[in-house]
């Protein structure tokens, strides 16, 4: 080209010569070939002769040519590098001249060359093939392009059908130098992505080195959600034992607590020397609410009282006064009524006082969570006159509530409501003792006030007061593994509690058995503990099918899923023989364990799956009027499907029971097709053929199943959160499934969305179900006003705020509605706008198991709303939500020089920013930005980091939040001021 | 025998326990530290309670750490049945508050009409009974029925029970106002003030034709000087009688008295007859009588030419809570006035020697006796509807919001006779608001400010002579000194 460039001045002088040029012009492009390549091409060619002619004592040297002149040109790839495009023709021609070789040497040499000319080439594994063949010299001597080409084929080569085990040990050994050279040359992640494919991971653990185990291991853990499992447990435990083998005993119980291993983070607490790491990893733990014993090691009662999370309010008021908000807040102070949009011509209807009296208890709690001083409650007096205002079980929530207000603070807090347990009112007694559990949830202190105090009640011949002290319980000991909690005899809680599942006395209602359910799921939420499972099981199968029709049971069944939370495969079996339950219960009960076994793996098979389930439609032909009638604007004109019906009896088959093809994401869009006017066309000729092919399972018979899809809606929610990739995927579903699911669907949708998105008031989402809170149907408006509230808890957004505002307002009539908004706004200023529900943390990594199970919970209930948390009774399930709750803050902490061994405040400037995604980034990027310098403690919102300003201090965990331990840096020298003159 | 921590709300203390003996022993000695009473202790030991009988199950280690939980102090009871009966009737008072007195809805630029009304209906002489209503039927003039019948049902707490304080559409009444005075135009915003004189004087005369003196509720009359201040002439008193005060706000006024005084005493060019020629004169107003209710008008607006509009001066002008007009009056009245002036003095201090009592007296007989005043007459005898004393009580104002009289919003603020309680009447909404929002609205930015003030007269109470006080037991004091000396033994 540079030729022709250079002719058109001279074109555009001589016009004559046009006529000439333009043949010349078309002519090959080979004339544009520099003389250096022209020149390279014929020694190439010369080369090749010369290899197939008989002289075979040429062969070696004319090899060696042609590999200096092929490495000469391999090291950079922007293009095909010319010696392989003019060996390209010869290709074949060099494979024949292989096997005519004879020289092992020679032969091996000739087999290097075929190697890497066959990357050229259509072969798919010559490559491969002809580099086993070769001389085995350093592989990256052809430069990394070559070596790439080389892992590429490898992971086809390696997932080929019928591959012997000879063969493989082969491509091993060559994946293995591969590997190394990868590793060597800055290229981990292609590294990690061979060995993953060729599922070797574990070889992986002897080529990282010190400098890379960190972006090696960082890379591994955020492709665990991208597998399925159980790949993705595999990744976690190859990212542990590279941790462990640079020795960062930190970063490894981080990966033992992804993995639920407590016996591995018993090992890696016995390996860990540095006193102030493992106080920093008892506080992790803590966070996470794993409590264990530490008995054995000389600091275990300070790792225990860490763990244990027993100075966590104090650290929470420092931040609280530092911020200035100790001021306690009144509900109305929230709700900001006067600031509603009031009607000019509406009456103002007097407020239902029973559930205005019982939001207010709620959002007092709510807002004031931690902070040990409020207004309602701060008098015995005041406090009593209000407990009484409610009614009932108003009472005991309202009692309870002032758990909320103490939370964390045990000493002062069981002190507060110490009064209350004389009081001569069962409800407010057991209001008290589920207050006790909510204090003393997360906290876990060597005295357990709780069991003493809350097991005296557990078997008790009133079952408002096992109401009470069982919920209490699963709160206050939610994934505690300690020896109080387990021990298997009299006066262990898991013992107490398994004794009330079999209970025979009067006092055994429902609602109990359900509770003990619950909080026996609680307790073991993620252990997989098959021996609690079947003893549960076992009481839902001593069941009749009318009594499994209680929406009690329901709870038990949660229970058994939350044992198996996160288990990944280990729930398969149990999910089997759930299946023997009577359905719908069965089918419900076994999709919920399954989606619990999966919950935050972002699996989408799993997902698929559930897709799947809700692509079916059970109607019973009385629902169908009911919905069609609600249906009216958008569903099929009810006009046009009456006629049909008598028709076609193949046309309601294929409204009842469609499968949705295959678990593609085009399930949901094939949802509509009958949805739409266009079903009632079953009756044209073509339908009724494919209707009957479709129909398989007998649809008449089929139970409802319409439980279990809800389950499932929920289960799609479950499993994509965390995952950004995912949750964005789920949304699209979501709204297939709003526009074309089933009532039970649509209800349960909002929830799902609020999953997605805890404690993270994204726009989108918040707009999503700020539509749904209008809609026409009171359960599917219901559940998105709770839902904003889980979406923005926290918070204080204010788009949110006004949002709520305007419901208000707007559902001013309706009582039901407007409790939830203001439950709704209590959750949106939780704890002053300081906590956060998201069961995510250290650095969204790490999914605490009982936030996750409090938020199942309280979903799940959500689901059947009416027969649970609004049926004037059960409200007090919105306590379960206090596992969940967490101080968003960040607090640096330095071991004291007064006090060796105990830790003191420090305030230190940190830079707080967005949260940038560094893994596979080369160098080293900047993990922030957009950052501002504060002071500890601040507040860190959904997606922010943190990083010490400066290096007078370096921390002992490398993700800034919660509680963290500083180190003096031997290093550091202080900026000496030079401006002085 | 162990020693162990007790753990006690955010004490800790060092106890030796003795396990041979039963756990009531250790609870004593818990007792002794904290002051709990075994009863209500909870002894909290690795998950188990600690009976009083026995330590069974129970081991106690060295240094091991318990926990205490109790609490000194009653337990709290549940509200009695009295406290409910408070409580509801609370409740019941609280619902009528919330209902009554209802608003007026606004029917499209009406707040200028609503407000006015709302001001007036607190004049307990312009609400009549049904029966008196229809004297006023007679005289067929409608606007006048109409808001006489507004400010019945603004006052009728029966009505608002039963509307469920629905706001009252006061149509006719409009409808009427605008066909009396054609200047208000329907729904259209017009000047509070001047709409206040409409349907004064219109109210005043009919009213008065039924045989209700309302004009003498309201009635000033001033007395004008005029002094030639080049030279000695003097011109006749002319005698005025006016509804209304007017503050005249400029540069130096920062307080309602001073806003007054300053459209008193004006100096004016006029023609002398003396001189012959135009001179400076001095013009002094003084008043000759005071109303009951006195209204004050604060002109902030002012018609701008370079704009055609009605600007208006946002300034700050202090009004007080209790006007003292003494000032401002003839010398003649001034005498007429001390008599009932003194009376306060001896009001005062009464209240004071009651309040003194009352810390002595139990709270019963302290009601009793605190309550025992008697109102005196606010009028001269010889003129019904004066001021006697010159003292006035803040009753209500009309503020405006904005800046010209033709748009903003005008709200009144009033306090209510019957239970002292100010509220905000901003058209359909009644809120009950505290003192220290109507002293904000003296002006000086964007928030409402005062426009029309209303004062009435305020109510001056004798009481009688006290009985002598009571011998304070001293049985109290007997009792604390011995302790007070075994202490210090």
């Amino acid at each position: 080209m540079v030729a022709t460039t250079q002719q058109t001045p001279k074109e555009a002088d001589k016009k004559k010569a046009d006529d000439k040029k333009v043949p010349e012009k078309a002519e090959p492009k080979k004339e544009e070939m520099s003389e250096e390549d022209q020149k390279l091409e014929e020694d190439l060619n010369l080369l090749v002769q010369r290899l197939s002619e008989p002289d075979t004592t040429l062969y070696k040297p004319s090899l060696e040519t042609m590999r200096t002149l092929i490495r000469a040109s391999t090291t950079s790839m922007t293009s095909v590098p010319k010696p392989l495009k003019f060996m390209r023709p010869h290709y074949n021609k060099m494979k024949e001249i292989f096997t005519s070789i004879v020289a092992p040497d020679v032969k091996k040499l000739c087999a290097d060359i075929i190697s890497v000319l066959a990357m050229t080439s259509d072969e798919r594994t010559d490559t491969i093939n002809y580099r086993i063949l070769g001389s085995h010299e350093p592989i990256g001597d052809w430069g990394h392009e070559y070596v790439r080409h080389l892992a590429m084929e490898m992971s086809e080569e390696w997932k080929k059908e019928g591959t012997s085990d000879a063969r493989k040990a082969e491509l091993l050994k060559l994946t293995q130098d591969i590997v190394s050279h990868h590793m060597k040359h800055n290229a981990e992640v292609e590294a990690c992505d061979l060995l993953i494919e060729i599922e070797r991971i574990d070889l992986l653990i002897s080529y990282v080195q010190e400098v890379d185990h960190q972006r090696v291991c960082l890379y591994l853990l955020s492709c665990a959600p991208l597998t399925p499992d159980p790949d993705n447990i595999i990744l976690i435990r190859t990212a542990l034992q590279l941790y462990l083998k640079f020795n960062r005993y930190l970063e490894a119980v981080r990966c033992a607590i992804m993995v639920n291993d407590i016996p591995q983070v018993h090992q890696i607490f016995a390996k860990a020397s540095d006193p102030l790491l493992r106080k920093q990893m008892a506080i992790l733990l803590g966070r996470h609410q794993i409590f264990l014993d530490y008995e054995g090691s000389a600091d275990s009662d300070a790792l225990a009282e860490l763990n244990s999370n027993a100075h966590l309010y104090e650290y929470f008021h420092s931040l609280a006064r530092e911020l200035d908000i100790m001021e306690p807040k009144t509900p109305e102070g929230i709700y900001k009524s006067h600031l509603e949009h009031s009607r000019p011509f509406g009456n103002s209807a007097q407020p239902d006082s029973t559930r205005m009296n019982l939001a207010a208890a709620l959002v007092n709690g709510f807002v004031n969570c931690g902070f040990g001083v409020d207004k309602m409650m701060a008098e015995t007096e005041e406090a009593s006159r209000w407990f009484y205002k409610n009614k009932e079980y108003g009472m005991l929530t309202a009692a309870a509530s002032q758990g909320l207000i103490w939370r964390w603070d045990i000493d002062t807090g069981l002190a507060q409501c110490d009064r209350f347990l004389y009081i001569n009112d069962d409800y407010i007694k057991a209001g008290t003792l589920l207050a006790i559990g909510i204090i003393s949830s997360g906290i876990q202190d060597a005295c357990d006030p709780a069991s003493a105090l809350l097991l005296d009640h557990v078997q008790s011949d009133r079952s408002i007061m096992r109401v009470g002290s069982i919920l209490g319980l699963g709160l206050a000991y939610a994934n505690s593994k300690r020896e109080t909690v387990t021990k298997n005899e009299e006066r262990g809680v898991i013992f107490e509690l398994k004794k009330v599942l079999s209970d025979q006395k009067p006092s055994a209602i429902p609602e109990v058995k359900g509770l003990a359910g619950l909080s026996l799921g609680l307790i073991l939420v993620g252990t997989a503990d098959a021996e609690a499972a079947m003893e549960m099981l076992q009481a839902l199968m001593d069941k009749s099918e009318t009594e499994l029709t209680d929406p009690n049971m329901r709870f038990l069944a949660l229970g058994i899923a939350l044992i198996f939370l996160q288990t990944q495969d280990k729930s398969d079996v149990f999910v089997e023989s759930l299946r023997s339950l009577p359905d719908p219960f069965g089918a419900m009960v076994s999709t919920l364990v399954e989606v619990c076994a999966y919950a935050g793996t972002g699996n989408v098979l799993k997902i698929q799956k559930l897709l799947h389930l809700c692509s079916e439609h059970y109607e019973t032909p009385a629902a169908e009027k009911k919905t069609a009638a609600s249906r009216g604007p958008r569903g099929p004109a009810p006009a046009a499907a009456t006629p049909a019906r008598p028709a076609a009896q193949p046309g309601n088959v294929n409204v009842a029971g469609t499968p949705a093809p295959t678990g593609t994401p085009a399930v949901a869009p094939a949802a509509p097709r009958r949805d739409l006017p266009g079903a009632a066309s079953a009756a044209t000729p073509g339908a009724p053929e494919t209707a009957a092919a479709d129909a398989t399972p007998a649809p008449p018979a089929k139970p409802d199943l319409s439980s279990q899809q809800a389950v499932a809606v929920l289960g799609i929610g479950l499993i994509a959160m965390g995952d950004d990739i995912g949750s964005q995927m789920a949304l699209r579903m979501f709204g297939h499934l709003i526009r074309y699911g089933e009532p039970v669907i649509r209800r349960a949708v909002p929830l799902a969305l609020s999953l997605l998105s805890v404690s993270n008031p994204q726009l989108n989402i918040l707009e999503t179900l700020s539509k749904f809170s209008h809609d026409s149907d009171a359960d599917t408006a219901h559940n998105a006003i709770f839902a904003m509230g889980l979406v923005g808890a926290g918070t204080n957004n204010a788009r949110l705020v006004a949002m709520l505002r305007n419901l208000a307002s707007y559902h001013y009539k309706d009582q039901v509605s407007l409790m939830l908004v203001r439950i709704a706004q209590g959750l949106t200023h939780l704890g002053k706008g300081t906590m956060t529900l998201n069961p995510w943390h250290s650095d969204r990594q790490l999914l605490s198991p009982s936030a996750l199970a409090s938020l199942l919970s309280i979903c799940f209930s959500f689901l059947d709303a009416n027969n649970t948390i609004l049926n004037n009774r059960q409200h007090y399930l919105l306590y379960t939500l206090v596992l969940a709750m967490q101080p968003r803050m960040l607090t640096t902490l330095v071991e004291d020089e007064m006090k060796p061994g105990s830790l003191k405040q420090l305030n230190v400037s940190v830079r707080v920013g967005q949260a940038v995604d560094v893994v596979a980034q080369a160098g080293k990027p900047k993990t922030i930005t957009g950052f501002q310098t504060h002071t500890t403690p601040v507040l860190l919102a959904h997606g922010e980091r943190a990083e010490l300003a400066n290096d007078e201090y370096l921390s002992v965990t490398p993700h800034l939040e919660g509680l963290v331990i500083l180190k003096k840096n031997p290093d550091y020298q202080p900026v000496v001021v030079s401006t002085k003159k | 025998m162990p020693i162990v921590n007790v753990k006690w709300q955010k004490e800790k203390y060092v106890v030796e326990v003795d396990t041979s003996a039963p756990p009531m022993v250790f609870k004593a000695q818990l007792f002794a530290l904290t002051q709990v009473v075994p009863e209500r202790q909870k002894v909290v030991i690795m998950g188990r309670t600690l009976g009083d009988d026995d330590w069974e199950g129970i081991t106690i280690k060295e240094n091991m750490t318990i926990m205490m939980m109790g609490s000194v102090g009653e337990i709290p009871k549940p509200p009695t049945v009295l406290e409910k009966k408070q409580a509801n009737r609370d409740k019941q008072a609280e619902e009528i508050s919330a209902l009554y007195p209802c608003g007026l809805a606004n029917l499209g630029n009406t707040c200028y009409f609503n407000s006015c009304v709302q001001m007036l209906k607190e004049v307990n002489e312009l609400v009549l009974k049904p029966a008196e209503e229809m004297r006023i039927r007679e005289h067929n003039d409608r606007l006048c029925h109409n808001l006489a019948t507004l400010f019945n049902s603004l006052r009728d707490k029966d009505r608002a029970l039963r509307s469920k304080g629905e706001p009252i559409k006061p149509f006719a009444a409009i409808l009427t106002l605008s066909d009396s005075f054609p200047q208000f135009e329907k729904f259209k915003q017009q000047d509070a003030n001047e709409c206040l004189v409409s349907i004064m004087s219109n109210v005043t005369r009919i009213y008065g034709l039924s045989g209700w003196n309302i004009e003498s509720l309201f009635r000033i009359q001033t007395e004008t000087t005029m002094k030639c201040l080049e030279s000695d002439e003097v011109s006749e008193k002319k005698v005025e009688r006016n509804n209304q005060l007017t503050c005249y706000v400029n540069q130096d006024v920062r307080f309602l008295q001073t806003g007054i005084k300053a459209g008193f005493e004006e100096e004016m060019t006029r023609n002398s007859e003396e001189l012959n020629r135009d001179a400076k004169w001095q013009k002094n107003t003084q008043i000759s009588r005071l109303p009951k209710y006195l209204t004050v008008n604060i002109n902030r607006f002012f018609y701008k030419e370079s704009t055609k509009t009605n600007a208006k001066i946002l300034k700050s002008v202090q009004f007080p809570m209790q006007l003292d007009t003494y000032d401002l009056c003839s010398q003649e009245l001034k005498d007429k006035l001390v008599a009932r002036r003194a009376d306060i003095k001896l009001e005062e201090d009464a209240k004071l020697e009651r309040e003194l009592r009352k810390k002595v007296l139990d709270k019963e007989q302290g009601d009793k006796i605190f309550d025992d005043g008697v109102a005196l007459p606010t009028a001269f005898e010889d003129d019904a509807g004066s001021n006697n004393s010159g003292f006035y009580d803040l009753k209500g104002i009309i503020t405006h919001k904005g800046r010209s009289s033709q748009d903003g919003h005008y709200v009144a603020w009033m306090r209510s006779s019957e239970d002292g309680k100010w509220r905000l009447f901003d058209d359909e909404h009644v809120t009950v608001v505290d003192e220290e929002a109507i002293l904000k609205t003296s002006g000086g930015g964007d928030w409402h400010s005062a426009y029309v003030l209303l004062y009435e007269a305020r109510v001056i109470k004798q009481f009688p002579e006290l009985p002598p006080a009571p011998v304070p037991t001293e049985v109290a004091a007997d009792t604390a000194e011995p302790m007070e000396v075994s202490e210090k033994q």
